[in-house]
């Protein structure tokens, strides 16, 4: 099916939202991305997979450039949004981390909001006003299926949420913004089997609005969620296709090992 | 805790009654520590009854009232000062700057909070009060009592300022960042609500230092003859120890109460988060940040060259007061130093028991009493009870250095992950090995650097020991009467301990050095 196209550059039947040319990632001397190019499709959720250590962690930073935050941290090539290069000098990071909404692996709502300021606090950090907060509010609580379970109790405080309602109320914060791309770091890796397939299918709904890049260790997750799959490995990419043709025809001998569970 | 432990060991495990020795080796554990620990809040207690004694057994409490107006007077202008400049340099060392530039920073912050009193008071004996005192519309004794103490207090206040903000999750403020806010931004609503009630306990405790301190100050003003007039006039006459104790024991219940109040004030819940923009500010923000860090470094310079250009040139030694400096710290060491150990162990160990709650209390109001608060108590005890002065000085200095070794130690404790300790207790471990085997291994080499910090701060706090006392085996009149009449000697005597204090700062820094990023 794909035999006719280089490694890296899969058919796809959706537009190219991102794309990350030639990127390598440096935390002092330390290499931890070598050379990494993937096309990220719009309105798909692509799946980064690979062994710990592999580079998926600093794969994700380096979409929204959040890599750059960490003292000795370097970045070569480029992260392209909708063709722009997001490390062009003439780039505000904060418009980046803006529009690429990001969720880690530990839910962190602000400790001293309660549930409504923190969806408010991504527009609040930046300095946007808006007369429709209990909108915007509703909004991103509906859209991280959220809203019923604390429509009641807005004005408590986020952190006394169950940890997997604390994860989408992180994800809330982001939609608040209103972005284009959701980067998520392990989002599922600290919650209970129902939370995580409550996320799960949320990040099915999300894509019909969203782009979506997830980093997992777990195979079978990126094979539930991913329409396309990356898989790194030591810092470089061994293999990037749609899903179904990773999970059933690797091409790479690494990949296969890998997702057959021989090791990582 | 070592009998206890070889005990433990020739314990045969099939006994079967290895709960009940765990239990008797962890009552052990905690009647040991305890013992050295509750000399902490012994102490405290003790001072804050001399103190509500001496008050009302003063005779003349108009007197006394006046005193204590002036000297929350010098203080409060001492913190209108301290509080913009510290908070200034704290957000540079914290927020704005990364990098080796924050690590100078910040070890400048810790270098400026350890320069004794006494440096600043002489350096402004002799630099800024002249000038200010010949200018044409008179000079206000307050006021430059008020400044020389912002000298004092404002890189105490920035530190601790920024021990609360460096010890705030980072992942919070990341997750700010990767929303999109600017680090100021970052900093003004999320990193600050969370360190507000640190902030405004820091302000109670640098208040309370301000007013004790003030004595200290005055002193070395009498020679301006120009010391507030009822101050002056009670310390002048230096043989008048019962107004001097009077005056410090009112300065001291009034600092306990000013930073009592503050911390409950700071326990009520934050008010709903501003909606301002946050982006505005932020520019202003940097360029004063900046500006306070360059005051700070600037200030500190200055001091450095005056001391050297004026210290050259014949005169007594300076190593006889040093010496005598050097040998109460140690002795300080040696009787606060396991005290403050013990403390330490017992309030990170029992952390949920109420005794440690009132051990944490009692040392933090002790850390922040000034040095010359505790002189002046243990000087009326030895003049009542015939201890020697040395001894009563070594014991003074021993009450200072105990809470701060405590705060040091404990924060080297606190490296070890309860999770790490739990995972020893799973095992089968008392409290005891857990401590020794764990968590002292764990952070062992943190520790030097708190006894080191600890001992730089008791060795500042000397000076003001050795002026107000005739100490036996001190040479401190020939020091006192030499500081106050030559500008050179006072400089010699003040630049070798400033360097001694800096020495162990920086070994402590070597030691243990700074978390800041």
């Amino acid at each position: 099916m794909s035999s006719g196209y280089p490694d890296s550059v899969p058919p796809q039947k959706m537009p190219e939202k991102m794309r990350t040319e030639g990127l390598s990632a440096w935390y002092g001397a330390l290499r931890v991305l070598n050379d990494v190019t993937v096309p990220i499709a719009q309105n798909a959720v692509t799946a980064i997979i690979g062994p710990s250590g592999a580079g998926k962690s600093t794969f994700i930073r380096c979409l929204n450039r959040m890599h750059e935050i960490a003292e000795d941290a370097r970045t070569e090539g480029s992260v392209l949004l909708e063709g722009k290069n997001v490390y062009d000098a003439s780039v505000d990071p904060g418009t980046i981390r803006r529009r690429i909404g990001s969720l880690v692996q530990r839910p962190n709502p602000f400790p001293t909001m309660s549930v409504r300021d923190n969806v408010l606090a991504g527009l609040r950090l930046n300095g946007l006003h808006t007369s429709a907060n209990d909108a915007v509010v509703e909004r991103a609580l509906q859209q991280a299926a959220l809203w019923d379970e604390v429509k009641d109790k807005l004005d408590s405080p986020g952190s006394k949420l169950a940890r997997g309602q604390q994860q989408r109320l992180c994800l809330a914060r982001c939609l608040a913004l209103e972005p284009d791309v959701l980067l998520m770091d392990e989002p599922c890796s600290l919650l209970d089997p129902v939370a995580t397939t409550t996320l799960e299918e949320l990040i099915h709904e999300l894509k019909n609005q969203y782009t979506v890049v997830i980093a997992t260790h777990s195979v079978q997750q990126a094979a539930r969620v991913g329409d396309f799959t990356a898989f790194l490995y030591e810092g470089e990419l061994v293999e990037y296709n749609e899903a179904n043709v990773i999970f059933t025809r690797p091409r790479d001998r690494r990949t296969e090992d890998y997702i057959t569970g021989r090791f990582g | 805790m070592g009998s206890d432990a070889t005990t433990w060991k020739h314990k045969e495990p099939a006994e079967g009654g290895t709960g009940a020795d765990i239990d008797a080796e962890n009552r052990g554990f905690k009647n040991l520590v305890g013992a050295g620990a509750s000399l902490v809040p012994i102490a405290f207690v003790t001072l804050l009854v001399w103190a509500a004694v001496s008050v009302t057994q003063a005779t003349s409490l108009g007197w006394l009232g006046g005193a204590l107006l002036e000297s929350t007077a010098v203080a409060a202008i001492a913190m209108l000062l301290a509080i913009p400049v510290g908070l200034g340099a704290a957000l540079y060392v914290v927020v704005f700057a990364r990098g080796t530039r924050a690590r100078l920073a910040s070890s400048t912050l810790d270098l400026l909070a350890v320069v004794p009193s006494i440096v600043w008071a002489v350096f402004a004996r002799y630099v800024i009060a002249p000038p200010v005192a010949n200018q044409p519309l008179g000079h206000s004794p307050l006021w430059t009592a008020g400044v020389i103490l912002g000298f004092v207090v404002a890189p105490t206040f920035a530190s601790s300022v920024r021990d609360w903000l460096v010890h705030t999750p980072r992942e919070l403020e990341e997750s700010a960042v990767a929303l999109g806010g600017s680090r100021w931004a970052s900093f003004r609503l999320i990193l600050l609500p969370l360190v507000r009630r640190g902030l405004i306990g820091s302000m109670g405790t640098a208040f309370g230092r301000a007013l004790g301190e003030a004595i200290a100050v005055a002193l070395v003003y009498i020679a301006l003859g120009a010391v507030p007039a009822t101050l002056g006039g009670a310390l002048s006459t230096r043989h008048d120890l019962g107004g001097t104790s009077a005056i410090a024991a009112l300065l001291f219940l009034v600092s306990v109460v000013v930073q009592a109040s503050a911390r409950t004030w700071a326990r009520r819940p934050p008010a709903p988060s501003p909606s301002a923009d946050a982006g505005r500010f932020a520019s202003g923000a940097a360029a004063f940040s900046v500006a306070c860090m360059l005051a700070a470094v600037v200030s500190f310079v200055v001091l450095i060259l005056w001391l050297l250009a004026s210290s050259s040139g014949g005169g007594a030694s300076s190593l006889g007061p040093l010496g005598a400096s050097l040998s109460l710290t140690f002795g300080a060491v040696l009787f606060g130093g396991p005290v403050g150990f013990a403390a330490a162990v017992y309030a990170v160990e029992f952390e949920r028991e109420r005794s440690a709650r009132v051990l944490r209390m009692s040392a933090e109001l002790l850390s922040s009493t000034p040095p010359i608060v505790v002189g002046v108590f243990v000087a009326v005890l030895a003049q009542r009870f015939g201890v020697s002065s040395r001894a009563a000085a070594t014991v003074a200095l021993s009450i200072l250095l105990a809470p701060s070794v405590m705060r040091r130690s404990a924060r080297a404790f606190s490296r070890v992950s309860a999770a790490t300790r739990e995972a020893a207790v799973a095992l089968g471990a008392s409290r005891a090995r857990t401590f020794t085997h764990v968590v002292f291994r764990g952070s062992k080499r943190y520790l030097l650097g708190a006894f080191l910090g600890a001992a730089a701060r008791t060795l500042g706090s000397t000076a003001p020991l050795v002026l107000l006392f005739d100490l036996e085996a001190l040479p401190s009149t020939t020091f006192r009467a030499a500081i106050l009449a030559d500008p050179g000697v006072a400089a010699r005597h003040a630049l070798v301990l400033l360097s001694a204090t800096c020495l162990l700062k920086v070994a402590s820094l070597v030691a243990h050095p700074s978390e800041v990023a």
